[in-house]
């Protein structure tokens, strides 16, 4: 687990672990490289979406993440200290993008999209946690409205 | 300045957007092109090629820039796609709003051969 404890640096940070996982993948191919790549968005787009609406109350804020190789796919698991936000009401509420190219509001679907078993929850410490993995699979999109 | 944006005529300009194009940068990067719109460029060159991250609310942001240009027949290409920026091209499919092209010249080239058309 590499844990992340300041929210000013903490995406390059993040961008940084995901370099070296690129080089060394790179020194020995064990899965595509694509999945790395989706991967760092998936995990930015999360990281950010602590980063901008998360409440961590008066604690310090403590970002762990988890990335390991398990069989073909790559397994992600994201844990923090913050009061919590409810993925699973907004993947409920959100199932796909209405508006002609926004501006906004793509993350979360973007990582639903691009991610497998998807899986969001608070632990008995008192931590969140997100779990996904991560497939090369060529037939993954986020359906965005291009035209009226 | 993240970005750094050169004339390539009257009407295009070419911004390399460098590591990243995310949540943090986002809004300097509106503001930038919209300059440009603001007198007069319409064609946009968006050179990709040392890009790490292509985030949600980057990707958002040149939605912005097509939006304002496209009434007026302005076009948004990509140039150099990295890696990891094609992935998101795929993930969303916006190949089908912005043409791709191997290198900036490509690019260049063929948006001047379709101003004198």
């Amino acid at each position: 687990m590499h844990y992340f404890r300041n929210l000013d640096t903490i995406i390059d940070d993040v961008h940084g672990l995901f370099d070296a996982l690129e080089m060394q993948l790179q020194e020995s191919p064990t899965l595509p490289m694509e999945a790395l790549h989706t991967a760092k968005m998936a995990v930015h787009e999360w990281v950010a979406n602590i980063v901008q609406h998360s409440n961590f109350e008066s604690k310090l804020p403590e970002i762990g993440i988890c990335l390991s190789q398990r069989d073909e796919r790559l397994y992600c698991m994201i844990e923090d200290n913050s009061k919590g936000f409810d993925l699973n009401g907004y993947l409920d509420n959100h199932e796909g993008i209405t508006t002609v190219l926004p501006d906004r509001g793509m993350g979360l679907l973007l990582l639903k999209a691009c991610t497998d078993e998807l899986c969001y929850k608070s632990l008995q410490n008192g931590k969140n946690q997100l779990e996904f993995y991560i497939t090369d699979k060529e037939d993954t999109f986020l359906e965005i409205p291009f035209h009226d | 300045m993240s970005f750094k944006i050169e004339s390539f005529d009257a009407e295009t300009v070419v911004v390399t957007i460098g590591k990243t194009l995310d949540f943090r940068n986002a809004d300097e990067f509106k503001n930038a092109c919209q300059e440009q719109v603001d007198s007069g460029r319409q064609n946009f060159i968006l050179d990709f090629s040392d890009t790490g991250i292509l985030d949600s609310t980057g990707l958002g942001s040149i939605f912005s820039l097509y939006r304002k240009v496209s009434p007026s027949n302005g076009q948004v290409v990509f140039a150099s796609i990295s890696r990891p920026v094609q992935v998101v091209v795929q993930l969303t499919r916006t190949y089908k709003v912005f043409r791709q092209f191997p290198s900036v010249s490509a690019a260049a080239e063929a948006l001047s051969t379709a101003a004198q058309a």
